[in-house]
Parts: C-alpha cells; structure tokens; sequence
C-alpha cells in the first residue's frame, strides 16, 4: 500500500544576504493512512520548514534543492516543481499554532466554513455546505454547532477557536492533515482535548497527520512513530514509544535528559 | 476557614509550617482579593480570590495554574508591582499598606522579578554593560560586591557578552542577563514568573539548573510562577495549585503531586504530557 506522504531526500536552502542556508538535509520520511507522525525539533531544527514544504507554503528565498515530496503518490514537490496548490486545502489540511492565523477574524465560522467546501467541493449545494459544516463540527466534539457556527473568532475560548480551526482543515476530507505546534498556545488541559480529538479523527477517518511539536512528551503520547530532527536533519526516527526507550543517537539522549524528571 | 472547607485543602496545609531555622518570612500574603474591571461591561471580575501564601526565607514556592488563573496577577501584587488588591501583603515583615515611600524604596531590591519575555524586559537600546551601570548607580552600595565580569560569569555568560545589545543575544543569553541583573541586587526574594516558557528544552534546561544554583548559593527565596509542573516540581518545595483566583491545593510538591486531593490537581496532572511514555517505566 502506497504513503499517503513521502519526503525522499529532500533538501532546501534559504538564500540570505550574507550566504545560503541549508535548512533540510537529505530527509526521508513517509506517513501512512491512519498514522501519526511527530516531527520534534528544537527552534531552528527545520521542523517547521518540513512542515510549509508540504502545503507549498515556503518563503520565497526559499528553494528546494533536491529530493521530492509525494502525496498520495503523486509528485507535488521537487527542484523547480511546485504543484501543492494542487493538493493545499483539499486533499491536505493545514493547522498552524495560532488559530487566528487559520481563522479569519471578520467573518462567521459559518460563512469561513462555507467558503472552503465550495472552494474545494464543485457544484455543492447550500444545504450540503450546512449539512458538512454541522457534521465537521460534531466531529470537532463541539457540543453546539448553531452557536459556534453563528460566532465571530473572538467570541470562542481559545480551545474551541483551535477545534474550529481543525474543523476547517478536515472539513474538505483530506487524506493528510499537516499540523504545526497547534497545541503549544493553548494551556495543558486544553491541549490534551485537542490530542484525543486529533487521535479520534485519523482512527475514525482512516486520514494521516503530521504533528510537528517542540514537545517530546506530547508527542510520544499521541504519535505512532517519531521524527527527531536537528540542524535541518532527521537525525532519528521510528515507533514512538521505542526512540524514547532506546535512542540512538546523542542529540536525542540530549534532549530527552533536558526534560525535568517528573518522581 | 472556608477556603479549606470549599477546596478541601487544610488550613494548615495552606499555610505550610516555617523551617525552624528561618526567621522573618520574606513573604506573607493573608486572604488577598485583587479585582480587575472588565473595561466593555464594566464588571468586576475577581482575578485573585482570598489567597494566604507564606514564603520563608531560602524557601522555593511555586503557584502553578492555566492561563487566567490569577497566578500572575498574585505574584504583582505580592511584590508590590501590580495592582496590591485587598488583604495584607508584607514583605520582609513589613506590611505594603504600612511603609512609608523610603520604606517602599528599600525594600525593593530585596525583590527582583525575572519575566518571560527576556527581550522584553531589556531595554534594546542598551548594551547588557550600560544596562548593569545603570543598576548600579541605583543601588550603588548594594551592587558593589561583584563586577560585571564576575556577574556574567556567575550566569555562566562570557565577559564578551557585556557589549552585545539584546537583539544579539539567544533567548537563553538574554535570560541569563535577566537573571544576572536581579542577581545583583542580592534580593532576599527572586519572583520568576513562567522564566522558561518559550526557550528550547535545552536551554530551559539550563536556566533551571542555574535558578537551583543560585538558590543554593545565595540563600535568596523563589516564587516561581509556572503552569508546568514538571518544572516546579524540579526546582520547588512547596507548591499552591490555583484555579479561577482560588488557591484549590497547596503542601509540598511531593505530597501535592503524589496524592492529590483536589479534581482540578488531578485534572493538571491527567493532562501533563509524556503519560504514556512514563507509564511504562
């Protein structure tokens, strides 16, 4: 069975004024259905790069030097190529770490809801879009869908501001969903309803995620497999519960040492 | 006290017992109530609800909480920053409604507060040297135990760092300028409020460690501000739990963490990432 995503050996640079910066090296990674991947890095690990490659959302001094990225096996990403706009909002979903970047503020979550699926799902009729926007946000386990959806952005707590904007990213049915530290605004117990949900949607909706996290911890409790990246580098990856158990690698040893012991 | 009988928590455990060996407790907070009005509908919202703390001296106490919990807004009107609410606050056994304005003048640098936003609570237009010249000629009896390469180095910086402006300096550099600054005061009391939220596990890493050491050293107090547990248990001995302005648990770390007693503490804990993975150790 084919990945849903496939990075292989991709490399990216970031033109500066003072020189060239490599900002992922040689990266493998791949993600299957019903699979969540966690990309964990330090600031300026590349994670975050890894992340805006797939959905063709890098800045444009950046470029990709080699390697390709593939969704759902088709070729969206390599030296000079750029196709995610084919893939971006519908077949992959995005949710960055501030719901208000995902979120337009001026408008009902209604009327935000409404403009993706007829962006996305030709010929929709206006009882469809009500009916998806109810049922995306049922699945976001949102108890009162004719409030929420009747809301502006600022009248929701955070927590449900970031559900919404979950909803907004699957409402289109993606096969993956890209995730960068959607969780790291919101407070802890917050946090952990945003992970069961995301659990919950690629076990019930059989899609991918990639969770891109600074958070080790957070990571080895909703992911399948992990990425450890550093210096533009994947430097170890694989089943979650193991790299936490046996790493191999020094840079990971480190990392897991820096997080306070907790007896 | 019908806060123990709400939250269930002794009233004794709440107001942990002193070590014998301390004498005037840096901190005493009794029943504090700060109040902020909602500037759209002009209601009156209760930020910090009747809360008693007590930090004696060299202790390290930490209030942890979510986001409006009221925690910061306890830890500025304790050190007389913020708004000071009703209730009695006394620092070094002085009574904030009492001192007189010299009073108030010597007793703060007796409190340093070392902040989250390290950058934003550096002047960017000062070099971290003019920045430390400044202090002081603020305080210039109280700052002149050690130079300013000395104090750099006890925040294990290089001298070279002196030059730099803020914006060349790493979150974990500026934080350690933050922390050598109040350093130099010799506070009887360090207030750091979320001084790790932010920085890279590494260097969060660090700071702690460097945070520990000064306590160790200096015998200085800390009231550390915090929503994440695992940090406050690494670095405090007693800590209050709060929620929604109220103090719902406070004792020992250990005890607190161990065997909670309140729904909302063992909510936190429930949440605290890395449960799966510790689960199986």
């Amino acid at each position: 069975m084919s990945a849903l995503l496939t990075l292989s050996g991709l490399s990216i640079t970031a033109r500066l004024a003072d020189g060239e910066l490599r900002l992922l090296d040689d990266v493998d990674l791949e993600i299957r259905r019903g699979q969540i991947v966690g990309v964990v890095g330090e600031s300026g690990s590349g994670k975050t790069t890894l992340a805006r490659a797939v959905v063709g959302l890098l800045d444009r001094n950046v470029r990709v030097d080699q390697g390709t990225i593939a969704v759902a096996g088709e070729q969206v990403v390599a030296p000079g190529v750029d196709r995610t706009g084919r893939v971006r909002g519908s077949a992959v979903g995005m949710v960055f770490q501030d719901a208000s970047r995902s979120l337009n503020p001026l408008l009902k979550v209604r009327t935000q809801l409404a403009e993706v699926l007829r962006r996305h799902v030709r010929d929709i009729t206006r009882a469809e879009v009500e009916r998806r926007s109810v049922e995306v946000l049922a699945q976001m386990r949102i108890d009162d869908p004719g409030r929420v959806l009747a809301s502006y952005p600022h009248q929701l707590s955070g927590g449900l501001r970031q559900r919404v904007a979950i909803g907004l990213a699957v409402v289109t049915r993606p096969a993956l969903v890209i995730a960068d530290e959607c969780t790291t605004a919101l407070d802890v117990t917050t946090q952990t309803k945003v992970v069961d949900l995301f659990r919950t949607l690629v076990d019930e909706l059989g899609i991918g995620l990639l969770f891109v996290t600074h958070d080790l911890m957070l990571a080895s409790d909703l992911c399948d497999r992990i990425a450890v990246m550093s210096g533009g580098r994947v430097v170890e990856q694989g089943d979650a519960l193991t790299v936490l158990d046996h790493p191999q690698q020094e840079y990971t040893r480190r990392l897991l040492a820096a997080i306070p012991s907790w007896s | 006290m019908s806060e123990a009988a709400e939250t269930g928590v002794p009233g004794d455990l709440a107001r942990h017992p002193r070590t014998p060996e301390s004498d005037t407790p840096v901190l005493e907070v009794d029943d504090l109530v700060v109040e902020h009005r909602d500037g759209g509908t002009g209601a009156l919202f209760r930020a910090v609800d009747q809360v008693s703390l007590r930090i004696g001296a060299g202790e390290s106490v930490a209030v942890v909480g979510e986001s409006g919990s009221g925690k910061t807004t306890l830890a500025m009107a304790a050190t007389g920053l913020g708004p000071r609410g009703r209730g009695d606050i006394r620092l070094l056994g002085h009574s904030l409604a009492a001192v007189s304005r010299t009073q108030l003048r010597r007793l703060r640098p007796e409190v340093q507060v070392v902040f989250q936003d390290p950058h934003g609570s550096l002047d960017p237009r000062q070099s971290v040297r003019s920045g430390l010249r400044e202090l002081r000629a603020l305080q210039p009896e109280r700052t002149s135990w050690i130079d300013d390469a000395d104090l750099l180095g006890r925040v294990r910086l290089a001298p070279d760092l002196l030059d730099r402006y803020p914006h060349q300096l790493s979150g974990g550099q500026a934080q350690r300028v933050c922390i050598a600054r109040a350093l130099l005061m010799r506070p009887r009391l360090i207030v750091a409020d979320e001084p790790t939220s932010g920085l890279d596990v590494s260097v969060q890493a660090d700071v702690l460690a460097l945070l520990r050491q000064i306590r160790a050293t200096t015998g200085a107090a800390l009231l550390m501000i915090s929503h994440d547990l695992a940090v406050v248990r690494s670095l405090c001995d007693v800590v209050h739990v709060m929620y929604r302005g109220r103090v719902v648990e406070a004792g020992p770390c250990d005890r607190v963490f161990g065997t909670p007693e309140n729904d909302y503490t063992r909510e936190l804990l429930a949440a605290m990432p890395g449960a799966r993975w510790r689960s199986r150790r």
